[in-house]
């Protein structure tokens, strides 16, 4: 087993839930009553409430962060173990494990890569016999679909996994990576006691997936362990600080999460186990009433799914200490961005779920904090509006030192910059100290030290991510704002894949996409200078990150940037430094697969040029029999549009989805004929269907 | 439910459906599409294509000792298998051959795929994520939605 032997029982989850509580309370309360003091004559009352509230708001989010931290570095000091969860003193296999991996039009190399260095991790762990794999596609890309065919096959002959490796298709992704995994549960649920669900970016060692199935089979009353992902090959600069700042300081907040939750967690959507039969019992999600972005198929469908599975009394564990789970991150703030799109209305959307019947209360302080993960950052933005519209506002109006009312004494206009500059120098600490005590504690164990690449460069690397990620806060402030609004206002993200291997941002895109960012920098750089001089060395890092905007994406995105940074071993992280087998492995496959999953040639040229592709693909056919028939019409149109294009690139994906459903002309086509000629024989064969009235 | 079906109706001649299955020698395919028609005596293309695809078929089932399947799926299945394993380049004459050899079968039999096991499906009861009734009530009535006392009146 992965865990380290020599732990101590933690404190009971009451009291440390109530210490984080009345810890949180009280440093806000203190807060707020400092920040009364900053503005005691209150001249412009309505702004300063509003300034207060908003401050209170943000301050009690940054408390219980901070002190979860605390906590967390506490634990990890301590060696706590959480009493409720049974640790197997050996491995133990008695049930059956799936292990799912849900694929949308991702990169096939990475996914198979993967998906073969775990199979022969568990054949040499002598475990495979206890696992199952299921690759459950929802590609609507139909060189995806071809793609992943091929590959299945050439999966199942490298490491002989044939009826033990398993590919479904859906013909429609309904209610998305959920709905993948529902319809899994209910056509195969009962053949399996466990499900460990991956993402397209997971990877685990052999190791972690025993550990999670010993510990299910040791825990009868889990539904669900959580096993938190470290972020592993980064190629840019952006992506390299993601990594190093995850795996630097991660363990102290996740220790931190993991020491208040207890058995009253959450589930990140993937790296996890799941008890099926609990999952399918109690974990069937609804549609939200009314319209998108708010009703509608849950989107973050994880969060929901452990506050279900604690609703019906079974128990969702976090163990930080597992150890031998990954995942790639966003190689790019533009990709970032576009995955927090998703991830915003999708905790927005988790409004409508927050006071649902009979949740656990610890399942609807998950849900808040997802939440207000996002709404923290119009909160901060109103804030600093708010803040500067004051200071403007001071400036732009004469104190009445003598009130209407009678008095004995001027009335002074009173600005408090001692207690001002406390507080601030309190919220920077606040911020800072968990990400400092992440270092010291990988700075206090030379096996620790010597992942990071030496003293030197963690203490190198934690500079480069301050600043960088300093910089980079306004940006992300600024955007996850305009997501807040745009989603309030009604506006639909869509569910795109994500480029975790970008080979960059041009400038132009970047001036495109952040462009208004660096003017809204430039603008407020003058506003402030103008208006409230005075404020504008506390606002640089806001200033600066906004103006700069577009030269930070870009440099962050350069892949180039970021090989410079791994040669002189600056972000290193430990899996860099000596990577895991599994790692190694899966790295080491991808340049193997990229010749079985194709270099982007059209579905049909490809099948047309591979025979034993085109005959497996008629072969997978028959086995879907769940799917509902392509619509006569869709196929007359697919079949003239080729018929008469002349190539198969004037096909739409639509068209070339129909066409190869489509039987009668893939079986012209395994005759021989090439995709056009096969698409003029099914004509003639079959006359088009008359034009519609 | 699957309306696509397997319909080899496009008149293709018994020697393109060998082709399909990677035969590439003109007498082999000559001689096998002589067999596969033999006994059929008829002008229709279409009838004659069935009859090769059933017996391509029947002979595929026996082949994976898999009487499970219709005649064509047996003939889609088998296909991709025979291809997969290049039976037409490492055992010339095996089609259609009555006592196919051993190595031959293992490796046909091998290569059928299994993209998905059996189901044994588990209800997935969807879960109400109703509001507290207290909270469902008020949002009716700041919805406007009619309140008992409306509903009564």
């Amino acid at each position: 087993m992965p865990f380290d032997g020599d732990v101590r029982r933690s404190p009971a989850p009451t009291a440390i839930r109530l210490t984080l509580l009345v810890l949180t309370l009280a440093t806000t309360f203190a807060a707020g009553l400092r920040f009364l003091h900053i503005f005691e004559d209150l001249r412009a009352e309505p702004l300063e409430l509003a300034l207060l509230m908003l401050f209170v708001i943000s301050f009690s989010w940054l408390a219980l962060s901070f002190w979860s931290a605390i906590g967390g570095y506490l634990s990890l000091l301590s060696r706590w173990r959480a009493p409720g969860l049974t640790i197997p003193a050996a491995p133990s296999l008695n049930g059956r494990t799936a292990i799912l991996m849900p694929i949308y039009n991702e990169d096939p190399t990475r996914v198979f890569a993967a998906l073969q260095a775990m199979y022969e991790g568990l054949t040499a762990a002598g475990a495979i016999e206890a696992f199952e794999l299921f690759i459950l596609s929802d590609s609507n890309e139909p060189d995806s679909w071809i793609a992943e065919e091929a590959a299945w096959t050439e999966l199942c002959r490298r490491v002989h996994g044939q009826g033990r490796i398993f590919y479904r298709k859906r013909r429609r992704n309904t209610a998305y990576k959920s709905g993948n995994i529902a319809d899994f549960c209910r056509r195969w649920g009962r053949r399996y006691d466990y499900m460990i669900v991956l993402d397209a970016d997971s990877l685990m060692t052999a190791d972690a997936l025993i550990a999670l199935a010993s510990l299910m089979e040791a825990n009868p009353a889990v539904g669900l362990i959580q096993a938190p992902p470290t972020i592993v090959n980064a190629s840019t600069l952006f992506g390299r600080l993601q990594q190093f700042a995850s795996r630097l300081y991660g363990p102290v907040f996740a220790a931190g999460t993991a020491l208040w939750q207890q058995g009253d967690g959450n589930y990140w959507g993937h790296n996890a186990i799941i008890r099926v039969a609990a999952f399918a019992a109690h974990c069937g999600l609804p549609e939200l009433p009314g319209g998108k972005p708010f009703g509608g198929h849950i989107m973050s469908h994880d969060f929901v799914e452990a506050a279900l599975l604690r609703r019906a009394g079974w128990r969702v564990w976090m163990v930080p200490d597992l150890g031998g789970s990954y995942e790639e991150t966003p190689p790019t703030l533009i990709d970032h961005a576009k995955r927090d799109r998703r991830w915003c209305q999708g905790n927005l959307q988790h409004m409508r779920v927050l006071l649902a019947r009979k949740l656990h209360p610890m399942s609807r302080l998950h849900l808040l904090m997802g939440i207000m993960s996002y709404l923290a950052s119009p909160i901060w933005l109103a804030f600093l509006a708010v803040g500067i519209a004051l200071f403007a506002w001071r400036i732009g109006h004469h104190p009445v030192y003598f009130p209407a009312y009678e008095t004995l004494f001027p009335q002074w206009p009173r600005f408090d910059r001692q207690v001002a500059i406390g507080l601030a120098i309190i919220v920077l600490s606040m911020l800072l100290l968990p990400r400092l005590l992440g270092c010291v504690f990988a700075l206090t164990s030379s096996s620790r030290r010597l992942g990071y690449g030496g003293t030197a460069r963690l203490i190198g690397g934690f500079l480069t991510e301050l600043s960088i990620s300093t910089l980079i806060a306004p940006i992300l402030m600024l955007l996850q704002s305009g997501f807040v609004f745009s989603i309030m206002a009604g506006r639909v993200g869509g569910w795109r894949s994500q480029d975790r291997h970008s080979g960059g941002i041009a400038w132009t895109e970047a001036w495109r996409l952040l462009g208004w960012h660096s003017l809204a920098g430039v603008a407020l750089t003058v506003l402030v200078a103008h208006t409230a001089p005075a404020l504008i060395w506390w606002l640089v890092p806001l200033l600066a990150g906004l103006t700069l905007a577009v030269p930070i994406v870009v440099a962050t995105s350069n892949p180039r940037l970021g090989a410079g940074a791994a040669a002189l071993g600056l972000l290193a992280t430990p899996e860099e430094t000596d990577p895991p087998t599994v790692l190694r492995r899966a790295r080491d496959l991808r340049l193997s697969w990229q010749p079985v999953v194709g270099a982007g040639e059209h579905a049909l040229d490809r099948l047309a040029a591979d025979h034993r592709l085109l005959a497996l693909h008629l072969a997978m056919l028959t086995h879907h029999s769940d799917w509902d028939a392509i619509d006569a019409e869709s196929l007359d149109h697919a079949r003239a549009a080729l018929a008469d294009g002349g190539d198969t690139t004037v096909l739409s994906r639509d068209a070339t989805t129909a066409l190869l459903f489509d039987r009668p002309f893939l079986e012209a086509m395994a005759a021989g004929a090439d995709p056009v000629a096969a698409a003029r024989a099914v004509r003639q064969a079959e006359p088009a269907l008359p034009a519609a009235a | 439910m699957d309306d696509v079906t397997f319909t080899p109706d496009l008149g293709l001649a018994a020697p393109q459906l060998l082709n399909s299955l990677g035969i590439r020698d003109a007498a082999e395919i000559d001689r096998l599409a002589r067999q596969l028609i033999a006994s059929t005596a008829s002008e229709d293309a279409d009838l004659v294509n069935n009859v090769a695809v059933t017996r391509l078929g029947e002979w595929f089932a026996r082949c994976l000792q898999r009487d499970d399947l219709s005649a064509e799926q047996a003939f889609v299945i088998g296909r991709a298998a025979f291809v997969a394993v290049d039976g037409a380049g490492r055992w010339p004459g095996v089609l259609l051959s009555e006592a196919p050899p051993a190595d031959f079968l293992g490796d046909i039999v091998g290569m059928v795929i299994q993209p998905c096991p059996p189901s044994l499906p588990a209800v997935m009861p969807t879960q109400n994520l109703d509001n507290h009734s207290a909270l469902a009530w008020v949002v009716r009535v700041l919805r406007g939605s009619p309140t008992r006392e409306t509903r009564a009146a």
